[in-house]
């Protein structure tokens, strides 16, 4: 026994010790060197080191120097939020956890944030690459990055029906309460170093003559100049992506100028609900109203029913991919239908295109919750009604309050802001309006939709929401699941 | 094992019964030294006491109460599995000083030596996990757990006053008493697949990840059959006598229904509910981080499998104590001791 122990020592104490790294984004390689037509195997390296150089490993991570420098930057992320996402699991000395990312989401998003954790294949949908910068849930514009805040909503309430579990309980405890908003920003580190380097492939080496090298620490000694250049360009790639990233941050003057925020700083329509409307409109105004809501459905402006089909349920013979699978697929003219042609790309990082179906509108089951610390809103019975005010003995007392009470209480707002700002990533649009848009839906039907849809789920809305264990448990129960 | 005499027997049967009592309490001790181990992987606590042996630089013994009581909870839960380990390891130790004192079978004796040397070892790989913070050091920790929970019930078993007796029925041994054998290695090999993927690195391949669960799920359907194949064997007319095996059987059926649900559970728990477009029930089902019925639900899949594997072991020990080869058939006949 004791010889087979040391035995089992010396053959496995090594194994953790090679030092990790980010992955590079292989399959945009691909797609660089089939536009260029010519083998970039030595710039994505170059790439790499770059990438390396500024934002540093996985184990240790760097908020890049140029973004140190400048205090207008310092709201992105920080490095102790760094020190404390990254690394192995484990707790410090002074008792402070470290390693929040690989203990919460490596094992799906990846260690780069590349979505190709070991358990994603395996995941429907796919767990989120974060490296272009999209993200489909939040306040701002289509277009524009995610605040914090909407980041730390997702993460805190998850996404129902997904794998994308909610980290509400981490709340609970005084020694998990900060863990949130430190995910959120390592998220954010992953997504900005992710655009770097998509930029850097994409734009910057495009510019480059053959002889250029576009960074190597080793000419800081040989060629100063050089090296000086390759900074430069390099800091420059990274200043553009903080920049679409500020925007999202704190800013609430440009928040507040999109679609969704507009309307709910207009209207008091998203305090209330279907069935507080059918008691409050009076007359046939609210039978009115759906009617008006299903022939905007149906029709040609909203068009929904094109996608969703006429009953919401979704129509299955319209399928379309998600941005993240064009992106390697159709823009470097793969076919994604076409197995012959993708399979190669596996070892790349790819997994097996699926394609994005139209959702089910009956099932009630709306996937991100606004974050109501962006609304530019101050009624407080609206902010009441959401999750984020659930108080803490409420939420200590029942342990499922949070996810339960966004279940119930923000299918409206998760309808409009779809419709406003539509789904980014996904392929559903967001609406024309009539402000900027002749033939644009104006307010008033902005209302009668968001009512239909509410109205499609109406008959299931007795059917609670499953949180958590009880699914779980529920199935053992049963024995679901198989 | 069954290298009685006539003279010994009486001995032997009122011997040991000590050894017997504190191998249950070592026994009774382990299992729920699995579930917190368990609960220390569901919870990635491997690393929330950064040195070992000490805690947080103090002994292990004299870390303050309140610290890990009223701490983080991964914390507790670590240092509750080292304070729980070090019990066992102790009951371990009463049980050689029983067995060298009241135990007549020199076997047996060595045989809780081994046990103490085990779980000494055990005890070092989850030192060493936490001293070179290697992963794959918690997943082989994990792993040789249960089986030193086996060998511990192997104790248990040899030590019991009905193995001691010597009215047993022998019957012929075949292929069904190494199918016991089989089953038994079955769910070794079942466990150290589901450690696998407990402790998958983040770094691994989603390929290697999804061949492991299909993998996980062929063996689990594998030792499903052979279940069932040595459960219905062990009714037949030819096993019928064989004492000691019926409550074993009802319980390791019991045990592996209970097991399949609590997988499917596990699934749900950690990666959502199958399906999930196809009714509002299901589509708005949303996983819970460290949710309560979470952490039992996926612990307890660990910890039943444990069991299984000691039922596994148990149920062959008792098989094999009362079947014998042709040539021992042969061989008891003619020193049969004439009266």
């Amino acid at each position: 026994m004791p010889c087979l122990f040391v035995l089992l020592l010396v053959v496995t104490s090594g194994c953790n010790q090679k030092p990790v790294d980010f992955v590079s984004n292989q399959l945009l390689s691909f797609r660089m060197e089939r536009e260029l037509r010519e083998d970039l195997g030595g710039r994505s390296i170059e790439v790499a080191n770059a990438l390396r150089f500024a934002f540093g490993t996985p184990d240790l991570p760097k908020w890049p120097d140029i973004l140190v420098e400048s205090s207008r930057y310092h709201s992105l992320t920080d490095q102790k939020s760094l020190a404390r996402a990254s690394g192995p699991v484990g707790r410090n000395f002074d008792l402070v956890e470290v390693g929040l990312f690989r203990k919460q989401c490596a094992q799906c998003h990846g260690i780069s944030g590349d979505g190709f954790g070991p358990t994603a294949a395996l995941l429907d949908p796919y767990p989120r690459d974060f490296r272009r910068g999209t993200f489909k849930f939040k306040n701002a514009f289509y277009g524009t990055r995610p605040s914090v805040e909407d980041l730390i909503q997702t993460i805190t309430f998850g996404v129902p029906g997904t794998s994308m579990p909610a980290m509400a309980n981490l709340k609970r405890s005084k020694h998990y309460a900060d863990d949130i908003p430190i995910l959120a920003r390592y998220v954010r580190f992953l997504a900005i170093r992710g655009e770097v380097e998509r930029e850097l492939m994409m734009d910057t080496i495009r510019d480059l003559d053959s002889e250029d090298v576009l960074f190597d620490t080793n000419l800081q000694e040989t060629s100063p100049e050089a090296f000086k250049n390759g900074l430069r360009r390099i800091n420059e790639v990274i200043i553009r992506v903080a920049d679409r990233w500020m925007l999202s941050d704190g800013l609430k003057e440009s928040q507040s100028q999109s679609p969704f925020n507009a309307f709910v700083a207009r209207h008091d329509f998203a305090k209330s609900d279907l069935n507080s409307d059918s008691k409050s409109m009076a007359g046939n105004l609210f039978q009115e109203s759906l009617e008006s809501g299903r022939a905007l459905f149906e029709g040609s402006i909203a068009a929904c029913a094109q996608c969703h089909g006429k009953d919401g349920t979704g129509d299955p013979k319209w399928k379309d991919y998600d941005e993240w699978t064009k992106d390697w697929t159709i823009r470097a003219g793969i076919n994604p239908m076409a197995r012959a042609e993708w399979k190669p790309l596996k070892q790349l990082g790819l997994l097996k295109p699926v394609a994005a179906f139209p959702r089910n509108l009956t099932l009630q089951a709306y996937r991100g919750i606004p974050t109501i610390d962006n609304l530019p809103i101050s009624d407080s019975s609206l902010h009441d009604s959401l999750p984020e005010k659930a108080s803490a003995e409420e939420t200590s007392s029942r342990e499922d309050a949070p996810v339960l009470k966004h279940a119930k209480s923000s299918s409206r707002l998760a309808i409009l802001r779809a419709v406003l700002n539509g789904i980014e990533g996904s392929p559903m649009p967001a609406a024309a309006l009539a402000a900027s848009t002749d033939g644009g839906l104006r307010d008033e039907q902005i209302m009668d939709l968001v009512r239909f849809v509410e109205s499609l789920s109406n008959s299931t809305n007795s059917a609670p929401a499953l949180t958590g264990g009880k699914a779980a448990g529920l199935a053992v129960l049963m024995g679901a699941g198989q | 094992m069954s290298d009685y005499t006539a003279s010994n027997f009486s001995a032997a049967v009122s011997g040991g019964k000590w050894v017997h009592r504190w191998s249950w309490a070592v026994a009774l001790t382990i299992f729920p030294l699995i579930w917190v181990g368990g609960l220390v992987t569901t919870q990635d606590a491997g690393m929330a006491v950064p040195d070992w042996p000490g805690t947080y630089g103090y002994n292990m013994f004299a870390y303050p109460v309140s610290a890990w009581v009223y701490g983080p909870f991964d914390l507790m839960v670590e240092h509750g599995h080292r304070l729980l380990g070090s019990l066992a390891g102790f009951l371990v130790i009463c049980l050689c000083i029983a067995a060298w004192i009241d135990e007549p079978r020199r076997w047996v004796r060595w045989l809780c030596v081994g046990l103490l040397a085990a779980i000494v070892a055990q005890g070092l790989l989850g030192g060493a996990r936490v001293v070179f913070d290697a992963r794959t050091l918690a997943m082989i920790h994990g792993c040789t757990g249960p089986l030193v929970f086996a060998l511990a019930a192997a104790v248990v078993t040899v030590t019991s006053s009905w193995w001691k007796r010597d009215d047993k029925v022998l019957v012929s041994r075949g292929w069904f008493a190494w199918m016991t054998v089989g089953l038994f290695l079955a769910t070794v090999v079942q466990l150290a697949l589901g450690a696998q993927l407990r402790h998958i690195q983040p770094w691994a391949s989603p390929g290697f990840f999804t061949s492991l669960v299909h993998t996980h799920l062929t063996m689990a359907l594998l030792v499903l059959v052979m279940a069932i194949v040595v459960l219905a064997v062990s009714s037949t007319e030819q096993y019928r006598d064989l004492q000691g095996i019926r409550g074993l059987r009802l319980g390791i059926f019991g045990l592996l229904v209970v097991q399949i649900l609590l997988g499917c559970g596990t699934w749900i728990a950690n990666y959502a509910l199958p399906l999930a477009g196809s009714a509002p029930i299901l589509s708005r089902y949303t996983i819970e981080i460290q949710g309560y019925w979470e952490s039992w639900i996926v612990t307890g899949h660990q910890a039943t499998g444990s069991l299984i594997i000691v039922s596994a072991l148990v149920f062959a020990l008792r098989v094999w104590r009362q079947t014998k080869t042709t040539q021992q058939f042969d061989l008891s006949i003619s020193h049969r001791p004439t009266q």
